[in-house]
């Protein structure tokens, strides 16, 4: 069963405040506009997806309707709380085949590269996952047996487009 | 901010219709997802469409399999419905017990509101849409999937129509019209789903001659409310 997956860090979000629950926080319009850039470059590697997954919270919402041009003809996207909290069994489980982008927060998505690739979501301190950044990993969606194929800051990304 | 009042109709369909128990509860949480998907095209969102959809397509085959047995048919029917029922039943309450409804609810809950220049575009290209499908079901007369396509992009300009205040009682009643005619295609899919129809011959020449009249019925539903359409809406 092989995944191609490609997890994604929101873009740039509002700043934390005591007003606001930290779910609630939206995109920037910096943030949009770049990472609609980042989206682009994406388009230029021939990246497209079958499904993307993405956390409820609004950053990681709106994120994902960015994504969504990429989105195969047939693509879905789906709601997971899973990208709100530490990768589980559950999250692992239901990720499948083909070509999947999840889009969530850290350090969860350090800690669910971690695990894929080494077995341990406690190595996630050696990825550092930027905003609007995408790890591209290749393999099955079990603890260890992924491979880290690429890792993609948004500069990059924006460079590319 | 106190969330919309389409998607507090939905979170509190939520339990009963797990429950599995009340048809009202299974039927308002297809008319909640059919509302929040209007939401979504108002906005222009492209993201929790295939959710709404997951939700619909879960609780469809129960609210098919209620109305049809509401309408008490024949016995030896009846129990092959029922069995097919308990099943849907099933199925719609474990895809309920996923974590993936109250997601979906939390995400909703967080979206910023559609401003209201937002929301009139969407309800004029809603009015489009209907339209263009009305012309198709006039041209293919014969055609019953024009017809269904017709029907669902009324649904859908009757809620983009609630959401910016309207009360469009008579495309409501219009829509119930076209929902008749898709009832009793519903009936005549599960008759022909039933391994033993041949049993029931004149019960499916019965449901043939009503859907052809639902079917004359609803274009010329159609055909009277068509002029009047944007006023409607």
């Amino acid at each position: 069963m092989s995944l191609e997956l490609f997890v994604v860090r929101h873009a740039i979000a509002e700043e934390r405040a005591p007003s606001k629950e930290d779910a609630s926080r939206a995109l920037t319009e910096r943030g949009r506009e770049r990472f609609a850039q980042g989206v682009r470059g994406l388009a230029r590697l021939g990246l497209s997806f079958d499904r993307i997954d993405h956390s409820p919270w609004l950053r990681a919402v709106q994120t994902a309707e960015l994504l969504a041009p990429r989105l195969e003809r047939a693509g879905r996207t789906r709601v997971s709380a899973g990208l709100a909290a530490a990768p589980s069994r559950e999250l692992l489980d239901g990720l499948g085949a083909g070509r999947v982008a999840v889009v969530g927060h850290e350090p969860w998505l350090s800690e669910l590269v971690a695990l894929l690739v080494s077995g341990d979501a406690g190595h996630g301190a050696g990825f550092e996952m930027k905003k609007g950044g995408v790890a591209w990993l290749e393999g099955e969606p079990r603890p260890g047996a992924m491979t880290l194929r690429a890792l993609l800051p948004p500069r990059a990304l924006r460079r590319l487009a | 901010m106190r969330p919309h009042r389409w998607l507090l109709h939905l979170h509190d369909q939520l339990p009963a219709a797990a429950a599995g128990r009340d048809p009202r509860a299974v039927h308002q949480l297809r008319v909640a997802a059919a509302r929040l998907r209007v939401w979504l095209e108002l906005a222009g969102l492209r993201v929790l469409r295939d959710d709404l959809r997951w939700l619909r397509d879960a609780a469809g085959p129960v609210r098919d399999l209620d109305v049809l047995l509401g309408r008490t048919p024949p016995p030896a029917w009846n129990a092959w419905l029922r069995e097919r029922r308990s099943v849907a039943r099933a199925r719609l309450a474990a895809a309920l017990a996923t974590p993936r409804p109250a997601a979906l609810v939390e995400a909703f809950s967080r979206l910023e509101p559609v401003p209201e220049p937002t929301a009139r575009r969407g309800l004029g290209r809603a009015l489009k849409r209907v339209r263009r499908r009305g012309r198709a079901a006039e041209e293919a007369p014969s055609c019953l999937d024009s017809v269904h396509r017709l029907r669902r992009a009324l649904r859908r300009l009757r809620y983009a129509s609630e959401w910016l205040g309207g009360r469009p009682k008579a495309l409501r009643r219009l829509q119930e019209e076209l929902g008749e005619l898709n009832d009793r295609d519903q009936a005549l899919r599960l008759l022909e789903a039933w391994p033993d129809r041949d049993q029931l011959s004149d019960e499916r020449e019965r449901l043939l001659a009503e859907r052809a009249e639902r079917h004359a019925a609803a274009l010329e539903a159609w055909r009277r409310a068509e002029p009047k359409l944007e006023e409607l809406a």
